[in-house]
């Protein structure tokens, strides 16, 4: 189960708003290659996984998107705090504002809301390894593409925290690919899926 | 049509390594493999060690106490 | 007054060792074997545990595990800040 650390795990400190950014950035809270898909993705896999190291690690790197999540919100709150309703109209935001106001929603920056159809638990986990290794480089480039959009430092810090995140996670899920192939027969990987086949 | 323009490629670089007086034995770009003896039809990432720490303070600020992780966007080529 | 810590200062430690603590777990989840890893996960684990202790004492509880280290008579889980806010980090 899980406990609740009352911090950010970095912090979130934005003093100017900006509602044009916060509707790109959202796209990290509920956006197809967003926080919160990563986070469902791999706690989702991780009960038919046959090797402690890899339950291990979803369980450890899903727990910390939902912390990763917490910030995009964070930063989405800070960049819309207290807005105007003129800001919101000049912005653009207006068509965010009127479905939630100022409250913070799990969609992407085009309007779509979460779904789980961003997300697979294929039970299978040679399969499910590479899902996550690619969700891992998706919202990697999605955090390259909105560091070209932002010049904010106080924006940019904790976007470059999140980005350097995924690049680490990469690295741990290839090495648990890596165990799932040691505990298999080189000479044919895909004979059975050991999540399932007796 | 992509196979037309990648032996137009390896006819440059072959007209380019003749103009040079490398070797042409063949016009294809012989690569070598470091992974030749790893069986095929799968994805492999290397193994990480333990070394390179950053002190906690950097590597909170970095977004990793590992330098060999501590990969920064940059936005343009050439840079690190 | 007293040797009360500054509250960011100590928050920022907090934050600094927490995410070392986590970097090692994760390399430890692949690598269970690791000496080197579980040392300095046992090495940062300590100094976050009575990090936290020390903070709740004076600042309120960041953990629930905490909550009794704070004293007094009102049930400061909920006070402000909450991390989203600005200050709350």
């Amino acid at each position: 189960m899980w406990t609740y650390e009352k911090r950010l795990q970095y912090p979130v400190k934005i003093t100017q708003t900006n509602p044009k950014i916060a509707q790109i950035i959202i796209s990290q809270y509920g956006g197809p290659d967003g926080e919160l898909g990563a986070s469902m993705r791999y706690l989702s896999q991780r009960y038919t996984t046959p090797y402690k190291e890899v339950a291990g690690l979803l369980t450890d790197v899903g727990t910390e998107e939902l912390a990763h999540l917490e910030m995009i919100c964070a930063i989405v709150y800070q960049l819309t705090k207290d807005l105007s309703p003129e800001e919101i109209q000049r912005s653009g935001f207006d068509k965010y504002y009127v479905d939630h106001t100022l409250g913070v929603y799990p969609q992407a920056a085009g309007g779509t809301a979460w779904t789980a159809t961003y997300i697979q638990s294929k039970g299978d986990p040679i399969t499910d390894l590479h899902e996550d290794l690619a969700a891992e480089q998706k919202a990697r480039t999605t955090y390259d593409n909105i560091l070209r959009m932002v010049k904010d430092p106080e924006v940019c810090d904790p976007i470059r925290f999140l980005r350097e995140r995924e690049i680490v996670h990469y690295q741990r899920f290839g090495e648990c690919l890596r165990i799932i192939q040691d505990n298999l027969d080189s000479e044919n990987f895909y004979a059975f899926n050991p999540s399932f086949d007796k | 049509m992509s196979n037309y323009r990648s032996n137009d490629m390896y006819r440059q670089q072959y007209a380019q390594n003749a103009y040079m007086q490398q070797p042409v034995s063949t016009p294809c770009y012989d690569r070598g493999d470091p992974l030749e003896n790893m069986t095929i039809a799968m994805a492999y990432v290397p193994w990480q060690q333990w070394r390179q720490i950053y002190e906690p303070a950097k590597g909170f600020h970095r977004g990793t106490i590992f330098k060999e992780l501590d990969k920064p966007f940059v936005g343009k080529r050439g840079g690190r | 007054m007293n040797n009360q810590p500054n509250r960011k200062e100590m928050l920022n430690m907090i934050n600094e060792i927490s995410f070392a603590v986590l970097e090692t777990q994760l390399y430890l989840d692949t690598h269970p074997c690791s000496t080197e890893a579980l040392a300095y996960f046992e090495e940062c684990s300590q100094i976050r545990n009575q990090a936290l202790k020390e903070y709740a004492k004076y600042y309120g509880p960041l953990t629930i595990d905490t909550a009794t280290s704070a004293c007094n008579d009102r049930w400061s889980w909920i006070n402000d800040p909450w991390p989203w806010q600005e200050g709350g980090c």
